[in-house]
């Protein structure tokens, strides 16, 4: 299934969003199981504009050509 | 020195600070703390699927109890803005957010209509908006019957350190909005922060000024003084300004010379 990844067209093997998470390799430096579980704090996604809160995500079946954003809190100003 | 308060939240410090641009995390968590502030900006941006981790500042921010205000920084429309924030109260678990809608690359200043919009579709939304806005006094009536937590002009433009531009329109501003006001961007040195306190501001929001000082927590020191100062001197009032002089010794009592005064 391809699917658009924080910009990037990606070929993923996932049913869900916590899937996807889990899939990936490597998310800063971050396990994304962690991510998944909610032990980093400040990571949000966004799928096809709209924010997909951690208790769906492993409910949340994706789509082909869905828009993922995988966003973190930073230093800003 | 009273304290600051914005939606039913009281903080100590009036300066509020931006985490971005330090040189290093340590400088940056030395500056938070001599600053005294208990407010920090943070931003939010795609993870780097791949690369290696930076270091993370915000558990360090979260573990030492500083009040958090993510912002939309990079956002060019309303439409952006508002997503921004419900990425940020989801990331981060607050409803509080400086929203910043940006018109142009080159000023940063704010695109005001986009702006408003964003404004009323968070207020609506149960946000605690905290909006980055020119120095107009009229868009900050606005944001202000609109809802606004606070309304936050620019000094200059953000990063330029040039300082308050206009000290007109920020005291027509203070005078006409009821809700908090708080200098938001352009702040170069102590003074322009003492200024705006003196004014009756209630608050001041820097980064670059701390930041891209050659000694950032050095500055940071000079900020919490000259905030605190001109915030004393604000509710202490000041003596009217007059064109003559007016002579602090009594005149009565003075000695008389013999001789010619020519």
């Amino acid at each position: 299934m391809k699917l658009s990844l924080n910009g990037e067209i990606t070929d993923a093997d996932a049913g869900t969003l916590y899937e996807l998470l889990e899939s990936c390799d490597l998310v800063d430096g971050v396990k994304p199981q962690d991510i998944a579980n909610r032990k980093v704090k400040g990571v949000v996604v966004v799928v096809n504009d709209t924010v997909v809160s951690s208790h769906q995500w492993e409910t949340f079946q994706l789509n082909e050509n869905d828009h993922i954003e995988i966003v973190r809190a930073i230093q800003g100003g | 020195m009273t304290g600051m308060t914005i939606a039913g939240k009281t903080f100590s410090s009036r300066l509020i600070l931006g985490s971005a641009r330090y040189p290093d995390p340590q400088t940056m968590k030395q500056a938070l703390k001599v600053s005294g502030t208990e407010m920090v900006t943070v931003a939010l941006r795609r993870v780097n699927i791949g690369s290696a981790s930076e270091e993370d500042v915000l558990n360090y921010l979260v573990d030492e109890g500083y009040h958090l205000l993510p912002n939309t920084a990079g956002c060019y429309t309303a439409k952006e803005a508002v997503l921004t924030a419900q990425m940020s109260r989801e990331a981060l678990g607050t409803s509080w957010i400086k929203l910043e809608v940006i018109g142009d690359d080159k000023t940063l200043f704010p695109d005001t209509v986009e702006l408003l919009k964003a404004a009323e579709q968070l207020i609506a939304d149960d946000f605690i908006v905290l909006p980055y806005t020119t120095d107009d006094p009229i868009t900050c009536i606005k944001l202000a019957n609109m809802g606004c937590a606070a309304v936050m002009p620019l000094a200059a433009p953000i990063g330029s350190g040039m300082g308050i531009c206009n000290p007109y329109n920020l005291q027509i501003i203070r005078e006409q909005v009821d809700i908090p006001m708080i200098i938001d961007a352009g702040v170069g040195t102590a003074s322009d922060a003492a200024l705006a306190m003196e004014f009756g501001i209630d608050g001041v929001l820097m980064n670059s000024a701390i930041a891209q000082a050659q000694h950032p927590v050095l500055m940071a020191e000079a900020m919490k003084g000259a905030v605190i100062a001109g915030r004393l001197a604000f509710e202490a009032g000041r003596i009217p300004r007059r064109l003559y002089a007016n002579a602090s010794s009594p005149m009565e009592g003075r000695i008389a010379v013999s001789g010619d005064h020519g």
